[in-house]
């Protein structure tokens, strides 16, 4: 028993030896300190190939960068750059749909930047799933298991080993995904094709650019997804459905968030500009027949306004006068778009003077 | 809740102190319970309502049968014999007509009420008077959803022994719940990852793809379910329980009736003793013709008893035609290769790679979606090299990984020779193969479903 427990152990720790030190040369697990600092020096992308970045690093790097305009939201807002808003230190906090946490998690980046470097202004990105109860994320919060973590998280005992599970378990995924890569890591391991920090930003020449924002791989912005017929929408609606599920209320506790978000700003002094992106065209016309979504809007801008900020509804396309092109996808909209947005926006990106 | 989940390792971990720190006396009830509360966290009331019924309808008629004799005794195994196959039935095929849901495991408790009844009848076996161990009998938890299927005689006796906690037997369970992980994840799901982008779109790929994609789902459906049994066998044995082994290197067979032996032997002994045996013994006049019309007969309903389903039916056919050419051929075959002097290792190599091969076509069919695909894949196994996305589905590493695999197994006696030598280093050597290697999704089991 005492010879398999050695062996275990010993083989154990050689396996882990071999990820880490693969995933430490590709530069998937460096810390976000030196990552940041590497990216404030020299202007690395950074794009993991077995992890995902976390909203730790999106808060280190706001703090570093003691940014004017702090961008916070989903994928959606996150080719919005410095370039565009040139006038004022910016950052881009927003982190994928996956990983950000969505209204909670926003307030909790917040949070944890005003502790070091308060923004002057948060340009608030809101998508409408965050608010729905029947998203995916939501309904685990909802439900049996999402009270028992909460409970369980407000112990510390139970959250430190709820956190080292989680952990564990996520590192066991990324040495499978290193498994499973079909890319040329290995060669990676011994030259590396190009500057960047981890896999995907060598391979792909794709990441997170020192000011936050996101720069896509060529193929991806090169690639035309068609735009579809409202009966293929609804098609489309009738499968597995995680981001339009229909519903006629929206979720009290996003709100509850949003609200939480919202009088945090207020305390430190903070201009909240919320912004609601467009989407394309041939989604748009399909999506304002639901009741959801028109309620989405009032209630969000309602909210946004009552509680002191302001509120930019851009969900439709025409509105900005953009048409499917300037779209990768049917909610990814361009830098040129977004560009438009900031010009409507104008001054609600100033700091506040009351 | 599968065998591989946390949530079993937690209930199995409080069955087992239960029953080791419960009086000896009490362990039987004990693990019945157990066993009901296992089938109603994995299938629901309705499972355990459908397992109590069959547990008590056996009951019932083992104990007319025992108690009647002449007509009285053979119509009592007759209506207890209709009763449970109806039931089986109506459950899954009912199921393609009605959307019914087949109960967790019916298939396999049903047949081993069914061998009781007729243990009891042939008097090869006494009627059990304790309910509660013949309920234990078919709800036994580590065998309930994918078998062995067990025979009374077997298994009950060591249900109602007063069992001793056995370290050595434990150690050799906590063996086979290693090796059956290790098959299930490290191989099986790993080459299901190749044979689910094939099978799933057979038509894309032609050539060495679908050449590659048979032999694949040939191992993935071995080593699913040979590990499935391993790991009930090896929980089994932490609970002082022997299950009768269900595989025995299947693939070294070098005719298909020695596959036969090797491949679901508590399934297929049963086909042989309860259906095939009967068959030949009625149809003994019929010579030739009688052994071809009780092979096919046993095979096609050793095919439907997967699902009703063309490819079900064509599979177990498959190995009714297999197994009377097989038998009836026999003689020819050996006067054939005498005169040659074809014989030792070479031949047996051949005879297996032969015997391998045509396995390997019936689970190709199995596995195909529909018939038209099983005949694109047979009529587009030529052409050569790898055209298709092969290279896209595993990784470098997974295809040396499984080569590696393929030339221990090829390699068997050295490796075995290696094992007895460091027990120790093999056991950690598959640890951490199942903690690094294995592929970390939720795939079920394949036998689960049938």
């Amino acid at each position: 028993m005492i010879r398999f427990a050695g062996a275990s152990l010993l083989l154990g720790a050689c396996c882990v030896a071999f990820f880490e030190l693969a995933f430490l040369r590709l530069g998937d697990s460096l810390s976000y300190e030196r990552v940041i600092s590497l990216q404030r020096s020299q202007g690395l992308l950074y794009a993991q190939g077995f992890f995902n970045a976390r909203n730790e690093y999106k808060i280190l790097g706001a703090k570093a960068a003691k940014a004017e305009v702090l961008a916070l939201g989903s994928s959606r807002v996150m080719q919005l750059r410095q370039e565009d808003i040139p006038r004022r230190r910016f950052y881009n906090a927003a982190n994928s749909a996956s990983m950000l946490g969505e209204v909670d998690g926003m307030a909790a980046i917040l949070k944890s930047v005003v502790e070091d470097a308060v923004p002057r202004t948060v340009l608030l990105e809101l998508d409408p799933w965050l608010f729905n109860p029947n998203y995916p994320s939501n309904q685990k919060k909802a439900g049996g298991r999402g009270r028992l973590k909460r409970l369980l998280y407000e112990n510390r005992v139970s959250r430190a080993l709820l956190d080292g599970y989680w952990s564990l378990v996520w590192r066991l995924e990324s040495y499978e995904a290193l498994i499973r890569c079909g890319r040329p890591w290995l060669r990676e391991l011994a030259v590396p094709s190009g500057p960047g920090i981890g896999l995907d930003a060598r391979l792909l020449r794709t990441g997170f650019a020192s000011d936050g924002s996101f720069v896509y791989p060529r193929e991806y912005l090169e690639r035309k997804e068609p735009e579809l017929s409202a009966e293929e929408w609804e098609r489309a609606f009738q499968g597995r459905n995680v981001w339009y599920p229909e519903t006629d209320r929206l979720d009290a506790s996003a709100l509850a968030g949003l609200e939480r978000l919202m009088d945090l700003a207020r305390e430190r002094r903070i201009r909240v500009v919320g912004v609601l992106p467009p989407f394309r065209p041939d989604l748009y016309a399909v999506l304002e027949r639901r009741a959801f979504f028109r309620s989405f809007r009032t209630t969000v801008c309602e909210t946004l306004r009552r509680r002191g900020g302001e509120c930019f509804d851009f969900s439709s396309p025409a509105s900005l006068g953009l048409s499917a092109a300037d779209f990768y996808d049917e909610k990814h909209m361009n830098q040129r778009a977004w560009r438009q947005i900031v010009a409507r926006l104008g001054r609600a990106l100033e700091p506040k003077t009351d | 809740m599968s065998f591989y989940s946390l949530k079993f390792l937690a209930f199995l971990s409080v069955a087992l102190a239960a029953y080791w720190f419960a009086p000896a006396r009490r362990r039987p009830a004990l693990l019945l319970a157990f066993s009901y509360g296992f089938c109603l966290l994995v299938g629901g009331a309705r499972a355990v309502q459908t397992l109590f019924a069959v547990g008590l309808l056996s009951y019932s008629f083992a104990r007319a049968i025992d108690a009647s004799s002449g007509r009285t005794r053979s119509a009592a195994l007759f209506l207890g014999t209709l009763v449970l196959i109806v039931i089986l039935g109506c459950f899954k095929y009912g199921g393609a007509f009605r959307g019914w849901l087949l109960p967790l495991g019916l298939s396999y408790y049903v047949f081993a009420a069914l061998s009781y009844l007729i243990d009891v009848y042939l008097e090869k076996r006494p009627f059990e008077k304790d309910l509660p161990a013949l309920l234990l009998h078919l709800a036994f938890f580590p065998k309930l959803i994918q078998g062995p299927i067990e025979r009374a005689g077997d298994l009950l006796p060591q249900l109602k022994a007063e069992n001793r906690f056995d370290s050595a037997r434990a150690a050799e369970g906590g063996r086979l719940i290693l090796a059956g992980l290790f098959k299930k994840f490290v191989i099986a799901d790993r080459l299901s990852l190749l044979v689910a982008a094939v099978f799933d779109h057979v038509a894309d790929h032609r050539g060495l793809v679908l050449l590659i994609a048979v032999y694949a789902f040939t191992w993935q459906i071995y080593c699913d379910f040979a590990g499935y049994t391993d790991i009930a066998r090896g929980v089994a044995k932490l609970f002082g329980i022997e299950l009768r082994p269900n595989f025995d290197r299947p693939f070294s067979s070098t005719s298909i009736q020695e596959f036969w032996r090797r491949w679901h032997i508590s399934f297929s002994s049963w086909l042989r003793d309860y259906l095939f045996m009967p068959l030949i013994a009625a149809l003994r006049d019929y010579g030739t013709a009688g052994i071809v019309a009780a092979s096919m007969t046993t095979f096609a309903i050793a095919g439907v008893w997967h699902g009703l389903s063309w490819g079900f039916l064509v599979f177990g056919l498959l190995h009714g035609v297999y197994m009377a050419g097989s038998v009836l051929t026999l003689k020819a075959r050996d006067r054939f290769l005498r005169r040659r002097g074809w014989d030792g290792a070479a031949l047996q190599w051949t005879r297996r790679l032969i015997t391998f091969h045509m396995v390997a076509v019936s689970f190709a069919v199995f596995r195909c979606r529909s018939l038209s695909d099983a005949l694109y894949l047979f009529t587009h196994l030529g052409g050569g090299a790898v055209q298709s996305a092969f290279g896209d589905v595993l990784s470098p590493i997974e295809l040396a990984g499984l080569a590696a695999i393929l030339l221990a197994g090829l390699y068997r006696m050295p490796f075995e020779s290696f094992r007895r030598r460091n027990p120790a280093l093999v056991d950690a050597a598959l640890v951490n193969a199942v903690i690094f290697l294995g592929v970390k999704s939720d795939a079920p089991f394949i036998y689960f479903k049938f």
